[in-house]
């Protein structure tokens, strides 16, 4: 694996971990909906 | 509520700022530009560790007072482990890849022992969707939680036991064996994955207990309305 690829992971790494928290944020926002139908 | 906003803030901010140390210090002598992504593996890899453990802590506290919100962090914190330990193996495999020239060696003990943790946690989280009832799902969780847990230091001093291709620790308490830049990027890197993971652990179990209530709430109002049916009761004619 060249340079430019492992650089390129290393980023999308970080980018998982936030892309992990909005979609926390959307669960807890439809969980709060389903709730607030109740 | 705005307390979470602020420590969900802290811990993006503290991310931003390893990355920034991360990707800034000079290249290692022997592993060039490659030595990033180690910060992202080894920080991961203690992140899970420190799930399992409070995963395996919390099933424990479940069963001393049938609390129901230990189980719910114990499973809010098995999903962060395994998602942590997903991404220690998938960043480990592309920095051996370019390191050693080989992404996975199954001779390897600690790369072995954590593929074995990452699917028994796996099952772990299987077992708990495969149950309904609320009580019989936290006690077996906390029983597999309890005994998986076991493979934690299985794992941490896998390195020291069986010499294979993982090198030993390069930060202990008498010896660092890493530059200084390197070093404050890893522990920057330390630190704000496990605010990171606290953030995202407190998230998820909230989550997780209302689903409890919503799940409580749903099976309610299938019930059937009015009073059951009883069979008559027979007796003598009158």
């Amino acid at each position: 694996m060249n340079e430019p690829a492992v650089l390129l992971s290393y980023f999308l790494s970080y980018s998982l971990i936030i892309g992990f928290f909005v979609r926390l944020v959307v669960q807890d926002r439809k969980l709060r909906d389903r709730l607030g139908d109740n | 509520m705005k307390s979470r906003y602020i420590f969900s803030g802290l811990a993006v901010a503290g991310l931003a700022y390893g990355f920034f140390l991360a990707a800034s210090h000079p290249p290692d002598q022997l592993q060039l530009e490659f030595v990033r992504i180690s910060h992202v593996h080894v920080a991961s890899a203690w992140v899970a560790f420190l799930a399992f453990g409070v995963t395996m802590i919390a099933g424990l506290a479940w069963l001393a007072t049938k609390r129901f919100v230990m189980d719910h962090i114990a499973a809010a914190s098995a999903e962060l482990g395994v998602f942590f330990t997903g991404l220690a193996l998938l960043t480990g495999m592309i920095w051996g890849d370019a390191v050693w020239g080989r992404a996975w060696d199954w001779g390897d003990a600690r790369m072995a022992s954590t593929a074995l943790m990452f699917f028994v946690y796996i099952g772990y989280l299987a077992l708990r969707r495969s149950i309904l009832d609320p009580e019989i799902r936290a006690r077996r969780a906390s029983i597999l939680g309890a005994v998986a847990a076991l493979q934690v230091p299985l794992v941490y001093f896998s390195v020291t036991l069986w010499r294979t291709l993982h090198p030993t620790p390069s930060i202990r308490p008498d010896d660092v064996t890493m530059p200084t830049g390197q070093l404050v990027a890893m522990l920057t890197n330390l630190a704000a994955f496990t605010l990171v993971y606290v953030v995202f652990t407190t998230w998820r179990t909230r989550q997780i207990s209302t689903e409890a209530i919503l799940e409580a709430r749903d099976a309610s109002e299938l019930a059937p309305a009015g009073r059951t049916i009883e069979p008559p009761t027979l007796g003598p004619a009158t």
